[in-house]
Formats: structure tokens, sequence, C-alpha cells
């Protein structure tokens, strides 16, 4: 194989073990979502610090991420299909963080829950199944 | 009628000796691009059907046709 294809799939295989990696944590740190705002500083730091992995996950997912890595790579790990892969994946994020959003609502209508909980689950929501998604689409790709 | 798109860039290309490698180097995309193509699971923009066309040296409609199914 060619040196810039083969680097290409390379990192191509390497983001989607990172992706995974990721999101497992990311998945993990909301096993015990806050149910009101955050009192201590450590509160703070550990709410704040889940929401800019959050905007890590969804920047990846908008524009492939490798952001550091030289043009021509990064550029052949996010051609066409890949392209098409996040398009895909992101159509499913939004299709969950909607279904969680409406859930969410049915429930707060019929009691009371804490603003931070019900947008803490349609961020993970979303986030969760679009990069599922995206990681299954780019394993059967790269296979 | 509901119709699919078909290829036979697999076979094209192995014809020509070349690799998915070789193939995506040629045209400037991933081996994945290649990949899906051929396995048709990713159906492919009109500037990458020309590249491929141009680079395996035949018309658009012998590597590409549609198939009624």
């Amino acid at each position: 194989m060619s040196d810039s294809a083969e680097a290409a799939d390379r990192l191509s295989a390497r983001r989607v073990r990172v992706m995974t990696a990721v999101m497992i944590i990311f998945a993990a740190q909301s096993a015990r979502p806050p149910v009101d705002m955050p009192q201590r500083t450590v509160e703070y730091v550990g709410h704040f610090a889940w929401l800019a992995l959050a905007l890590v996950m969804l920047l990846i997912l908008r524009t492939g991420g490798m952001w550091l890595r030289d043009p021509v790579a990064r550029r052949l790990s996010n051609d066409e299909v890949t392209r098409a892969n996040r398009a895909e994946a992101l159509e499913w994020g939004f299709s969950a963080a909607m279904a969680t959003a409406i859930a969410g609502a049915v429930v707060a209508s019929l009691t009371a829950m804490p603003s931070v909980f019900a947008l803490r689950m349609v961020i993970l929501a979303g986030l969760f199944v679009a990069t599922m998604r995206f990681v299954r689409l780019e394993r059967d790709a790269l296979a | 009628m509901p119709e699919r798109l078909t290829n036979n860039l697999k076979a094209t290309r192995e014809g020509r000796g070349w690799t998915q490698g070789q193939l995506a180097e040629a045209i400037g995309v991933s081996r994945k691009t290649i990949n899906t193509v051929e396995n048709e699971v990713f159906i492919p923009s009109t500037v990458i059907a020309l590249k491929l066309a141009a680079a395996l040296g035949k018309p658009v409609e012998e590597l590409f046709r549609l198939v009624e199914e």
C-alpha cells in the first residue's frame, strides 16, 4: 500500500480506538449524574471537565479531529466516505438527543426534574449514539 | 421500479494488478473509500466516479451501472 493511504488508514483506525476509549470514560463519568447544581469546588471542576469533554467530542464529530496532523494526512483521513459516516452519525445522535429530550419533557411534566440532570442526559444520549455509530461505520469501512 | 447502483471496480482494479492502496493514492482518497465503493456500501460522488474512471482508463458507465432490484 502507498505511504499516504497507509498513514490515513492508520490514523483512521487510531481515531476509532481513541473515540471509543474517550466515550467509555465520558459515559462512566455520567454513571452518577448530579441531580442538583454543583455546590463544592470539586463538584464544579468535575462538572465543567465533563462539559469540556462533551465539547471536544462534538468538535471531533463535526470536524473529524486530527487538528494537529499534517494537512495531507488530515484530508485523506477525512475524505468523502468519512464525511458521509460523520453525517450519518450526527443524524443518529440528533435523533437520540431529541428522543431523550422528549422523554425528559414527559417526565418533567409529571414530576420535578433538575435542569442540570436533564441537560446532561440529552448531551450524553446525543454524543454517545453519534460516537458509537461513527465508530461502527468506520470499523466496517476499514475492514 | 427500485434501482441499485452496482460496479465492477474490484475486477477492473485487479485486472490492472493494482491494490486498493495504489488506486486510492492515484485518485487522492483513502483506501477506506475504495473498499467501501467496491463493497457497494458507499455510493461515491460524481467527482470520485470520474477520477476512478480516469485512473483506470475506462468510461464511467463501464465501471458503474444501475440494476433493477
